[in-house]
C-alpha cells in the first residue's frame, strides 16, 4: 500500500516537476504596437487575465519598450504608445524597429515571434504613419496582426475606409466574419455576447496558428480565452506520456514498483497543471492558498493516496504484476482525470462561478477518483 | 471676405468637421473617414451661415510625422494675426477639439494650447465623441490640465457598432457649446481690446510728444528776443497753449478708441452673435458686458484728462519764479520734460 511518506513524496515531486516545467518552458515573445489610449492594456488583460497589464508591473526594457512582467508563459513587450510630435515619432520608430532587429540577431528563443498592432476602431483614421509602420513590420518577416479595438463604438463605413488603407485587396464585409487578419475587437462583454465576431479569441487562435510548434504550449497556457485549446493540448500530452510509457522491453513491472510508476507521472501532471495556468490571482480570491499549489496539493493526495485502491484487481495483490496495458491505462487515466477536473475548475472560475469552484476543490478527492475510474474502465 | 473668423484645431480624426456641421446645422465642412481629409495648411473656408459670412480656418488635423510642419505653419499664421488692430481681421473664436476616446492630452496638444495661451487666444475646449467618456473622468482630467472647463459633445446621431451589436445614439452638447462660444468670444474680445488699446495709446503718445514739441518750437521762435531768451509773460502763454494742446490731443485719442470700440461692438453683434441665431443668444446680457469696457476705460481716460488741470498750472507757477531771463533752450527743455512726463503717466494708468 502507499503510505503516508509516499504521499508526501508525490506532492513534493509534483511540485518539483511543475516548477521545472515553468522554468524550462519555451516562451513566445510578442510585441504590442499602438498609439496611446488605443486599449492595448485592456486587450492584454482580456487575453492573459486581469491584472496582467497594470502600472507597476512593467520595467523599461530599452528606450520606448517595456517588458510586461507578469509571471506568465509569454513575454510581452509593450511599446510606449507613439504620441504626436516629431521627436516622439522618430524616436519611436528607431526604438521599435531597432529593438526588433536587435532581437533578430539573437537566438531563436529571443526573437519577436508576433506583433499585435492595435488601432482604435472608433478613431476613424488610419494615418500615413500607421501604414508606414505596418509595412515595415511586415518586411521584417514577422507575423503582424492588425487589431481594431473599441469596435463597440465603431461604424462600418469608417472601418471599411480604414481597412482599405491597410489592405487594399480586402474590405470590411470580407474581413468581418473571417478568422484572419484584421481583427475587430472590443473588451465590452455585452457587445461580444451580441456579436461573437467581436471576440478577441480570434486573435488568440490566429496567434496560435502562427507560432512555431515548440512555443504553442506556453502560449496556450498563458492565454485564457480558448479553453478547448488547453484541453486538446493536455490530451496530446497524455497521449505522449502514455505511448512513451511502454516499459522497457515490454516486460511487466512488479507491483511493488507501482509507486514508482505513479511517481514518474509527475512530469506529465506538472505540464498539464501549467497548461491551465490557474494562478494566484484567480483562486486566492476565494481560497487562502495559491492556486497552483492548491491544485498540486490536492492532486498529490488524490493520486498517491488512494489511487491503487480502486484499480480493479490490483489493490490487494501482493507480488502482483502490472502489465503494459494496465500501466498505460493508469497513466492515461491520471492524465485524463487531471485534464478534466482542471478544465472544470478553470471554466467555472472564468465564468465567475465561485461556488462551483469551491465545491470542486472541497470535493477534489472523490471527484478525481470518479474521473479516474471512468477513464480507466474505458481503457481496460 | 469680412466676417466671423472661426478657427478650429485638433488631431486628425477627432471630429472637427463633424462638429462644425453639428453646431451650424449644415454641411459646412467636408467630413470623411479613412484618409485624413483637410489638406495641409490653414484655409479659409468661406461659409455662409444664417445669411452671414463665416470664415472658418479649418486646420489640417495634427498627425504623427507631420507635426513640425504643422507647428511651423501655425506659428507663422498666428504671428501674422497677432498685431492686427483691425478687429475684422482677428480670429474671433478658437475651438480646440480633443477626442474622448484617446483618454489623454498628448504633449503636442499641450504645446499648442500653451502657445494659444501666450498669444492670448483663449480657446473653447471641446471633447468630441464624448459618449466614450460616460463617467466624465476625462473631462475632469482636461480641466485639471488646461484650467479651462471643457464642453462635451457628441456631434452626430449615429448608428454605431458592428454586426448584431449595432445601435443608434443621439447627439448632444450643441446648446452648451454655442453658449460657451459666445461667452468666450466676448471675453477674448475684452482681453485683446486692452492689448490693442495699449498699442494705440503708445503710438499716440510718441506722436503726441513730437507734435506738441514741434508746436512749442514754433511758438518759442515767434517770441524769442534777439538775445535768445524768453520773457516771463511769453513763457506763461506758451505753457497755457501747451496745456490746451495736450487736452485736445487726448480728447481726440479718446474719441478714436471709443469709435473703435463701438465699431467692434457692432461688428460682433452683427457678424458673430447672429451666426448662432438658432441657439439662444442672451442679447441683453451680452450688450451689457460689451458696454462695460467703455465705462471702465473711460475712467482711466478721465484721469488722464484731469491731470493737466492739476499739474500744469502748478508747474507754471513754479517756473514763473525762475523764468526771468530764461534762455530759450532751457525753456524748451523744461516744456519737453513736462510733455514727456505727462504722456508717460497716461500710459501707466492703463
Amino acid at each position: 500500500m502507499i503510505n503516508e511518506k509516499q504521499t508526501v513524496n508525490f506532492e513534493e515531486r509534483l511540485q518539483k516537476e511543475f516548477d521545472k516545467v515553468k522554468k524550462n518552458i519555451k516562451k513566445p515573445n510578442i510585441l504590442l504596437v499602438g498609439g496611446t489610449g488605443v486599449g492595448k492594456s485592456s486587450i492584454i488583460n482580456m487575453i492573459f487575465g486581469d491584472g496582467t497589464a497594470t502600472v507597476g508591473h512593467s520595467q523599461p526594457e530599452t528606450r520606448g519598450i517595456k517588458k510586461v512582467d507578469q509571471n506568465k508563459d509569454v513575454v510581452l513587450y509593450d511599446t510606449e504608445g507613439f504620441e504626436i510630435g516629431e521627436d516622439s515619432e522618430e524616436a519611436f520608430h528607431k526604438n521599435v524597429l531597432g529593438f526588433i532587429e536587435k532581437k533578430k540577431k539573437e537566438t531563436e528563443e529571443n526573437q519577436i515571434h508576433l506583433v499585435w498592432f492595435v488601432i482604435s476602431g472608433s478613431s476613424d483614421r488610419v494615418t500615413d504613419y500607421d501604414i508606414k509602420l505596418h509595412k515595415e513590420l511586415k518586411e521584417l518577416g514577422i507575423p503582424v496582426a492588425i487589431i481594431f479595438s473599441k469596435c463597440d463604438n465603431a461604424d462600418e463605413k469608417s472601418l471599411n475606409n480604414m481597412i482599405v488603407r491597410l489592405f487594399p485587396t480586402t474590405n470590411y464585409d470580407k474581413a468581418f466574419e473571417s478568422n484572419s487578419n484584421p481583427f475587430f475587437t472590443t473588451t465590452d462583454g455585452q457587445s461580444i455576447e451580441e456579436e461573437p465576431n467581436l471576440s478577441i479569441k480570434k486573435v488568440v487562435d490566429w496567434s496560435l496558428g502562427k507560432l512555431p510548434e515548440q512555443l504553442k504550449e506556453a502560449f496556450i497556457s498563458a492565454q485564457q480565452l480558448n479553453l478547448e485549446a488547453k484541453y486538446d493540448s493536455a490530451k496530446s500530452i497524455v497521449l505522449q506520456h502514455t505511448a512513451g510509457n511502454a516499459m522497457v522491453g515490454g516486460s511487466p513491472i512488479p507491483f511493488s514498483d507501482a509507486p514508482l510508476l505513479i511517481l514518474s507521472q509527475a512530469g506529465m501532471i506538472g505540464r498539464i497543471v501549467n497548461l491551465y495556468g490557474i494562478d494566484k490571482v484567480g483562486i486566492s480570491d476565494f481560497m487562502k492558498s495559491t492556486g497552483s499549489s492548491l491544485i498540486i496539493g490536492n492532486l498529490g493526495k488524490s493520486i498517491a493516496g488512494n489511487l491503487l485502491k480502486f484499480i480493479p484487481g490490483i489493490g490487494t495483490v501482493i507480488g502482483g504484476l502490472i502489465n503494459a496495458t494496465v500501466a498505460s491505462a493508469i497513466t492515461y487515466s491520471m492524465g485524463t482525470a487531471t485534464n478534466m477536473i482542471l478544465y472544470k475548475i478553470l471554466s467555472n472560475q472564468l465564468a465567475g462561478e465561485k461556488d462551483t469552484v469551491t465545491e470542486i476543490l472541497e470535493n477534489f478527492g472523490p471527484q478525481f477518483k470518479e474521473l479516474f475510474k471512468e477513464a480507466f474502465k474505458s481503457k481496460i | 471676405m469680412e466676417g466671423y473668423n472661426l478657427m478650429i484645431l485638433g488631431k486628425s480624426g477627432v471630429g472637427k468637421s463633424s462638429l462644425l456641421n453639428y453646431i451650424f446645422g449644415k454641411d459646412v465642412a467636408k467630413t470623411g473617414s479613412g484618409e485624413p481629409v483637410t489638406k495641409q495648411g490653414f484655409h479659409l473656408e468661406p461659409g455662409n451661415i444664417n445669411g452671414k459670412n463665416v470664415n472658418i480656418y479649418d486646420s489640417w488635423g495634427l498627425e504623427p510625422g507631420k507635426t513640425d510642419i504643422w507647428l511651423n505653419d501655425f506659428e507663422k499664421f498666428i504671428e501674422n494675426k497677432r498685431k492686427e488692430s483691425d478687429i475684422k481681421k482677428w480670429i474671433h473664436t478658437v475651438i480646440f477639439c480633443i477626442s474622448a476616446e484617446g483618454k489623454r492630452i498628448e504633449p503636442f496638444e499641450k504645446k499648442v494650447l500653451k502657445f494659444l495661451r501666450i498669444e492670448k487666444l483663449k480657446p473653447v475646449i471641446v471633447i468630441t465623441k464624448a459618449d466614450a467618456d460616460k463617467d466624465k473622468i476625462f473631462k475632469k482630467e482636461v480641466f485639471k490640465i488646461t484650467g479651462i472647463e471643457p464642453i462635451e459633445v457628441c456631434s452626430v446621431n449615429k448608428i454605431i457598432g458592428l454586426g448584431s451589436n449595432k445601435r443608434e445614439i443621439n447627439g448632444y452638447g450643441r446648446e452648451e457649446i454655442i453658449q460657451n462660444i459666445l461667452k468666450n468670444s466676448v471675453e477674448s474680445f475684452k482681453e485683446r481690446f486692452k492689448y490693442i488699446k495699449y498699442g494705440i495709446l503708445s503710438e499716440r503718445a510718441t506722436n503726441g510728444e513730437i507734435q506738441i514739441m514741434h508746436y512749442v518750437s514754433k511758438e518759442i521762435k515767434s517770441v524769442e528776443s534777439f538775445i535768445n531768451n524768453i520773457a516771463e509773460r511769453d513763457s506763461k502763454n506758451i505753457l497755457n497753449k501747451v496745456d490746451y494742446e495736450l487736452r485736445s490731443y487726448e480728447i481726440a485719442t479718446e474719441r478714436m478708441i471709443d469709435k473703435l470700440l463701438k465699431d467692434a461692438e457692432y461688428f460682433y453683434k452683427d457678424k458673430i452673435l447672429s451666426s448662432y441665431k438658432k441657439g439662444r443668444t442672451p442679447q441683453n446680457k451680452l450688450s451689457t458686458i460689451m458696454n462695460k469696457p467703455t465705462k471702465e476705460e473711460s475712467v482711466g481716460f478721465w484721469d488722464i484728462i484731469l491731470i493737466p488741470f492739476v499739474i500744469v498750472p502748478v508747474i507754471i507757477e513754479e517756473s514763473w519764479l525762475y523764468l526771468s531771463d530764461e534762455s530759450k533752450y532751457d525753456f524748451e527743455d523744461r516744456v519737453r520734460k513736462i510733455v514727456n512726463g505727462h504722456f508717460k503717466k497716461s500710459l501707466r494708468n492703463i
